[in-house]
């Protein structure tokens, strides 16, 4: 079967066997924690088009310019380019290719629903570059297994702020909550497929054990300091449930699970740290 | 912004879930949703069309239960 017909199955059939991967994960049982708030705190609730008060307003375009998927970010479209560079010169079989195909498109599907939001909440910043500032996206992908660690922990990271955002004060984002918080899940397992794929032949469990020092700290920051004096006012404002210490406990503990299924040795935790 | 897509996805999502689990229950139960808010939206006539019929489908829902 030549490559086209691999891509024009696949395409015909309408999905891969595995594609989207959040379809088997949410099947085995919810796979994220729950979220708890701690702290009394009011209740908000703000609507597109409602006045929003000053700090929050503040806030949640902060919130929004991390997050960055949003199709007028050119820093966005530029790192998506990266991703189909990489699979287009990196990728191990023409499965793994359609596999990649999918997750650009689903990426794009939210730089649409997060640009929608935008212009609800400010016509400028609809198109407001935001080149991303986190190291984690940075880091060289070198390789396949890069790529894997990517997909496995940065997206996982999405997931756990998009689980966060079901309670949020701002109704849109809770509303879109579910469709990004299971699509970046599916990203995440992606990843996690791909070393699995990797970690089957001893040399590639190698280098995924070797790289694992890289992308685990890397992880670990993208939550923040645990001293973030904007923490406590995102959740006094219903913006976040849990202040940055926790969410990250909750992620570690996600993905030590995942990654000592794959017979992987953890590094320290607070080894090549820069965010504590 | 129109969430009526994104509706339509979480309740044919979690069709998809249930299927792939197994179960059948929980499958037919969300496919039904589904339909109902396809019923109460694309499918009725224009003057009928509610801005959002993610509550109303919920509350056809319940009422089957009962």
């Amino acid at each position: 079967m030549s490559d086209l017909d691999v891509i024009r199955d696949a395409e015909e059939r309408g999905r891969t066997e595995l594609w989207p991967f959040w379809r088997r994960a949410y099947a085995d049982g919810d796979p994220l924690p729950a979220f708890t708030c701690r702290v009394s705190r009011p209740r908000h609730r703000f609507d597109e088009g409602d006045p929003l008060p000053e700090e929050y307003r503040g806030l949640l375009l902060k919130m929004l310019r991390h997050e960055g998927e949003r199709a007028g970010n050119k820093s966005f479209l530029g790192f998506m380019a990266t991703c189909l560079d990489l699979a287009e010169a990196l990728f191990p079989t023409q499965e793994m290719k359609v596999l990649k195909a999918e997750y650009l498109a689903e990426e794009l599907k939210h730089a649409i629903m997060f640009h929608r939001l935008a212009v609800g909440l400010q016509h400028d910043f609809a198109l407001r570059d935001v080149p991303y500032a986190h190291y984690a996206f940075h880091l060289p992908r070198e390789t396949w297994a890069d790529d894997a660690f990517f997909h496995f922990f940065v997206d996982l990271n999405g997931a756990f702020h998009a689980r966060d955002w079901r309670e949020s004060s701002y109704v849109p984002l809770a509303k879109m909550s579910a469709t990004v918080e299971r699509d970046e899940l599916g990203h995440s397992e992606m990843g996690y497929y791909f070393l699995i794929q990797i970690c089957g032949e001893r040399k590639g469990k190698a280098l995924v054990q070797h790289l694992l020092g890289k992308w685990y700290p890397a992880a670990l920051d993208m939550f923040g300091r645990s001293d973030s004096p904007n923490a406590p006012k995102f959740i006094q404002w219903g913006l976040k449930s849990v202040d940055n210490a926790e969410i990250r406990g909750l992620y570690k503990a996600y993905v030590d699970r995942k990654l000592r299924a794959l017979d992987l040795e953890l590094p320290d935790e607070r080894r090549n740290r820069r965010f504590l | 912004m129109d969430f009526r897509h994104i509706e339509l996805t979480d309740l044919l999502s979690e069709a998809l879930i249930a299927v792939e689990a197994g179960d059948r229950v929980r499958a037919e139960t969300a496919l039904r949703r589904a339909l109902r808010w396809v019923e109460a939206d694309w499918l009725a006539t224009p003057s009928d069309a509610p801005a959002s019929t993610a509550s109303t489908a919920l509350a056809h829902d319940d009422d089957e239960e009962d």
